[in-house]
């Protein structure tokens, strides 16, 4: 929970803070707590993102932009549809989940890993965000160079193109957001009639129902790609909805199932997809568990029933949790508009030393790269040019480079 | 530094106490050595836990941090040799904390019938290890056709091999024996030399003992800290994990013969696969 709504707090840190308690924790015990981090993350990042318009995790980078003009009533709409929508999505995840394991098929588990699947839809991801652009060579370029900064450890670049991932190594996700996306906010005008204007908005209609179902079933496939799949995943249910009450309850929905169905490979046949379940993995190795035991199928299959329905019981719970505590987002809303930019200034500076403390990076390079970011942001915002197909591209940029190579490799 | 003044002002009774230990990745995030990376700094009390995002990374900030250990490969140094990187930091009798070694068992789908000999076939493993000049030097000396693929650890490979779409793979000696004995995947030759299927009796090549050779090397100047060190390498929980991932020729203190090893071997592959 506090890593959805904290944000630049990463999800791996949430796993961490198991470690000195993992001696006394079952096995069950671990797992639950690694659903819980899961979950909890994505629906309150989901709060964090509506309420004060910073990513609490990554997945929430699709719609920032696109619900900046809705006023209070809306986005605490929003936020219960989301709810809603993270409960139904979490509940459809675990059916596939239950479903794969009861047909037994590793196939389909692991068809999401096939070359061309990743091609079409790393292609479809970032094709869709140039196309729906109002902008689109802008966007192309900035997906260009998203991508081209976004490999990592990767040692089958050309020699320029490493030297390049050099310069830009380490650089942390949020002090990207922060530069190109909260920075510029700073330096806005805005008067009371602004905040009047914008309170009386009433733009979100009624649950969009359908599109948490789409959601919910598009996250519970794609979770199974390796990598950054809550994001992905977001990012295809945005794009393939039309209103926004629509498309971000189907991105909400989709990230709370691709989580959930990202568990499938680690419960069943011990491989770990995400840096979390390493350490997960590496938890239950350091307790001499041997996970799973691959002969035991009826063990495996009793745990990963058990977790499911404690997945979707803690969906349940995030669910009161989140919506519950609306009022309160409410008077946040409010006192974040009365002092708007003192707030977005305490704001920045906190999530700036957190991100910083957890970044790998020294003081000057850090501070380096923020400005370099910051005035990227300010400029692209004077042009009126929107930055989140370079944030996207920059997640994916990775996972898009090493298929790239695979493909080529094949040909 | 600055980071260690700002939990000084928060906590400064702990901050002083014992001296940090940063302990080093220079692998992937996901690769076995990251495993053995996040187990020893998770039985070090005061340590944090530091990604390199690569091997210049990686060494640099080992040299450069005092009262720091970094989990080196000398397949670290071989890429740096081969991509003119500065990924080589000294190694010596003094500085090893532990060395390991572990090898890989070469490993397709279960039921897929494909081998070495299969027109075509892929064959992957981690970019660390030079694929295509591997893979080139078995085409040429043995008549095949398969296709070199770079993956981004050995984690991506099972993964790509389980999808159907990666023929053959080079994976850890653990995994591979957990998956094979479930059936899930069939392993048919070893880059062990002792083992039966070792795949230099199958394959001419000019290398054919590839493995992962880890050590833990140290810059601690402070005997206390060293010994600290020391005991959470020592530990149960580290050698718990060692016996897990099957490591051979494991020591836990440096000597003239293990820097002779690693050197050997550092620049045999680099004549062999390196240019």
């Amino acid at each position: 929970m506090l890593v959805g709504l904290f944000p630049a707090m990463p999800i791996a840190l949430g796993m961490m803070l198991i470690f000195p308690f993992a001696e006394i924790m079952s096995v069950f015990e671990i797992f639950i707590y690694w659903a819980a981090v899961i979950i909890g993350s994505q629906y309150f990042g989901s709060v964090a993102a509506i309420t004060t318009g910073m990513p609490g995790e990554t997945s929430s980078l699709v719609y920032l932009n696109a619900i900046k003009p809705l006023g209070i009533t809306d986005r605490l709409k929003m936020i219960l549809y989301t709810a809603r929508g993270s409960l139904t999505a979490s509940v459809a995840a675990s059916v596939v989940c239950m479903a794969v394991f009861l047909i037994g098929s590793y196939d389909f588990m692991f068809w999401f890993n096939k070359i061309w699947v990743k091609a079409v839809v790393f292609s479809l991801a970032l094709g869709f965000f140039i196309y729906l652009s109002s902008n689109r060579w802008a966007a192309a370029i900035l997906v260009c160079i998203g991508v081209l900064l976004g490999p990592k450890n990767n040692y089958a670049l050309p020699d320029t193109w490493f030297a390049l991932q050099l310069v830009f190594q380490n650089t942390t996700f949020f002090s990207m957001a922060l530069g190109l996306l909260i920075v510029p906010e700073l330096f806005k005008k805005y008067n009371e009639d602004h905040w009047r204007n914008k309170n009386n908005t009433n733009q979100v209609g009624d649950m969009p129902w359908g599109s948490a179902v789409r959601g919910g079933i598009i996250g519970s496939f794609i979770g199974l790609i390796p990598g950054p799949s809550a994001t992905l995943s977001s990012n295809l249910a945005y794009q393939s909805e039309r209103d926004l009450a629509r498309k971000v309850t189907a991105a909400e929905s989709a990230n709370n199932s691709a989580m959930i169905t990202s568990m499938l490979p680690l419960l069943i046949v011990g491989i770990p997809i995400t840096i979390g379940e390493v350490i997960v993995l590496q938890i239950l190795q350091t307790k001499l568990v041997d996970w799973p035991d691959l002969s035991d199928v009826g063990a495996i299959g009793s745990m990963l029933i058990q977790i499911q329905l404690i997945c979707v019981a803690l969906a349940v719970v995030f669910y009161f949790l989140s919506t519950r505590l609306i009022d309160f987002y409410g008077r946040a809303l409010q006192v974040l508009q009365t002092r708007f930019r003192v707030i977005l200034a305490v704001l920045i500076a906190t999530l700036g030393f957190v991100d910083f403390y957890y970044s790998e990076l020294g003081i000057i390079k850090y501070t380096l790269l923020f400005l370099f970011f910051s005035f990227i942001g300010l400029w692209l915002d004077r042009k009126g040019i929107d930055p989140i197909p370079m944030l996207f591209a920059f997640i994916l940029g990775d996972k898009v480079i090493w298929t790239a190579i695979q493909v080529l490799a094949q040909l | 530094m600055i980071k260690k003044l700002l939990v000084t002002a928060m906590f400064p009774a702990v901050a002083w106490a014992t001296p940090e230990i940063t302990v080093i990745n220079p692998q992937a995030a996901t690769s076995p050595v990251a495993t053995l990376a996040m187990t020893v700094q998770k039985s070090l009390p005061a340590s944090r836990y530091y990604q390199g995002e690569s091997c210049q990374d990686a060494v640099k900030k080992f040299e450069t941090t005092p009262n720091s250990i970094i989990a080196y490969g000398t397949n670290l140094a071989i890429t740096g040799l081969r991509r003119n990187q500065p990924c080589d930091t000294a190694i010596t009798k003094n500085n090893i904390l532990f060395h390991g070694e572990q090898y890989y068992q070469i490993c397709t789908k279960q039921g897929s019938g494909k081998n070495f000999r299969s027109p075509g076939a892929t064959l992957g493993v981690a970019s660390v290890q030079p694929i295509e000049n591997i893979v080139r030097d078995i085409n040429q000396q043995n008549g095949t056709t398969l296709k070199a693929l770079p993956f981004s650890g050995s984690q991506a490979v099972l993964t790509q091999i389980l999808s159907g779409d990666l023929d053959l793979g080079l994976i850890g000696t653990s995994s591979a024996d957990k998956l094979s004995r479930a059936g899930t995947i069939e392993c048919m030759a070893s880059t062990d030399p002792r083992d039966s299927r070792f795949w230099g009796n199958q394959l001419k090549m000019k290398q054919p003992d590839i493995r992962i050779q880890t050590l833990i090397l140290h810059n601690i100047t402070d005997e206390k800290t060293l010994d600290r060190a020391r005991a959470a390498i020592g530990g149960d929980t580290v050698k718990t994990l060692l016996e897990q991932g099957q490591y051979t020729e494991v020591y836990f203190m440096g000597s003239d013969a293990l820097v002779e090893r690693a050197r050997r071997y550092i620049h045999r592959s680099h004549d062999s696969y390196g240019k």
